[in-house]
């Protein structure tokens, strides 16, 4: 009996040594870290018909087309007060920079916000086009409907073949803003005044042909 | 204990299928305004007529007259300002008709333009010239005529002829 429980000891005693002998072997390790960052999507725009920018594409005097102060330069294209028939283009330039995107964008859509208090049948009555250029062609239009409608949501634009409006990162693109009122616009929108805000949207062009 | 775990199947399945319905539309997107457009519609107003509410009582066959009628243009937008007159009352019947006149005043429906387009603060001016015939019989005597001068103004922008208006309303 002794003699087992001497063997036993020895064994265990055998293992532990094996053990032991295991954790002081050299080692090493090396370790790679991999870093991923997701990329970023903005777009920029300006009016561009010749105006100091910042400021509206439309306005109707110089100081309601003025950049913001303390700069306060007055527009140069004021329309006016708009009369029934009256038809006005102005351009946007939207931009893609790499200041603050990584990626190239199609445009999708236009929308618009109309600011408190103005008079909202007279968006009824204004009809507004978007024209772009295609390749190194002319502008074709690729968007339409009443400012009504703008203002209801975004109205999407793509080219006349349907296919996609791209801006790529680090170009630019004019899209040109053709305004028209309509001459069947009766006395009850005479004096009246609509301020908008024009949005172009964006999605990101990688992996979404 | 077979019902539920084809109940919590189809849930994880369901599950899924929102998940990667979610991903399909969590593409990066962006948004670039231009804000204060403004759009302004402009008016066409004009005030009150002046030197145009005159009370000639008593003239007899042989009398005739002369009077004014003036109109500021007070629109914000260039208009053409014109012009209609009417007559009417017992005094243009009488006698046959034709005993009491207003010579070169437009009697249409068309209104008559009055000088080129006109801009806010300027005036526009009808010259009435009436009379009441010498030859007048007494089947006039105690009648009343009136005489009524009504301007008109429309916009000119997309509206215009060189001349004119393309309409008048």
């Amino acid at each position: 009996m002794n003699k087992k429980l001497l063997l036993a000891s020895s064994a265990v005693l055998a293992v532990a040594l094996g053990v032991g002998t295991t954790l002081a072997l050299f080692s090493d390790t090396a370790t790679s870290t991999n870093n991923f960052t997701a990329g970023t999507l903005c777009i920029t725009s300006e009016r561009n018909d010749g105006d100091p920018v910042p400021g509206p594409m439309f306005y109707v005097t110089s100081a309601q087309g003025a950049t913001p102060p303390p700069t306060s330069i007055p527009g140069t294209l004021p329309t006016g007060l708009w009369a029934p028939g009256d038809t006005h283009t102005r351009t946007l330039t939207v931009m893609n920079p790499t200041s603050c995107s990584t990626m190239g964008a199609w445009l999708t859509s236009i929308e618009a916000s109309m600011h408190p208090g103005g008079y909202l049948p007279m968006a009824n009555k204004l009809w507004v086009e978007i024209y772009t250029p295609q390749g190194g062609g002319p502008d074709v239009k690729v968007g339409e409907g009443w400012l009504s409608t703008f203002l209801a949501g975004p109205v999407p634009i793509q080219y006349p073949d349907t296919t996609k409006i791209p801006l790529h990162l680090s170009s630019n693109r004019h899209m040109k803003f053709k305004v028209h009122f309509d001459i069947g616009a009766d006395n009850s929108y005479q004096g009246q005044t609509l301020v908008v805000d024009f949005k172009v949207n964006s999605v990101q062009m990688p992996n979404n042909p | 204990m077979f019902g539920k775990r084809i109940v919590m199947s189809l849930l994880a399945v369901g599950v899924t299928a929102l998940l990667v319905s979610a991903a399909s539309f969590a593409l990066f997107t962006a948004q670039t305004a231009n804000n204060n457009n403004t759009f302004s519609a402009g008016t066409v107003t004009l005030g009150a007529v002046a030197g145009c509410s005159n009370t000639i009582n008593n003239i007899a066959p042989g009398d005739a007259g002369t009077f004014n009628c003036t109109v500021t243009y007070t629109g914000s937008l260039s208009a053409w300002v014109g012009y209609t007159a009417t007559m009417g009352g017992d005094l243009t019947t009488c006698d046959g008709g034709g005993r009491f006149t207003a010579p070169g005043l437009n009697l249409s429906a068309t209104p008559s333009v009055l000088g080129g387009v006109a801009n806010n603060g300027d005036t526009r001016n009808v010259t009435v010239n009436w009379a009441f015939a010498l030859a007048a019989g007494n089947d006039c005597q105690g009648d009343s005529g009136t005489i009524g001068i009504t301007f008109h103004a429309v916009q000119s922008a997309n509206n215009t002829t060189g001349a004119g208006p393309t309409s008048w309303n």
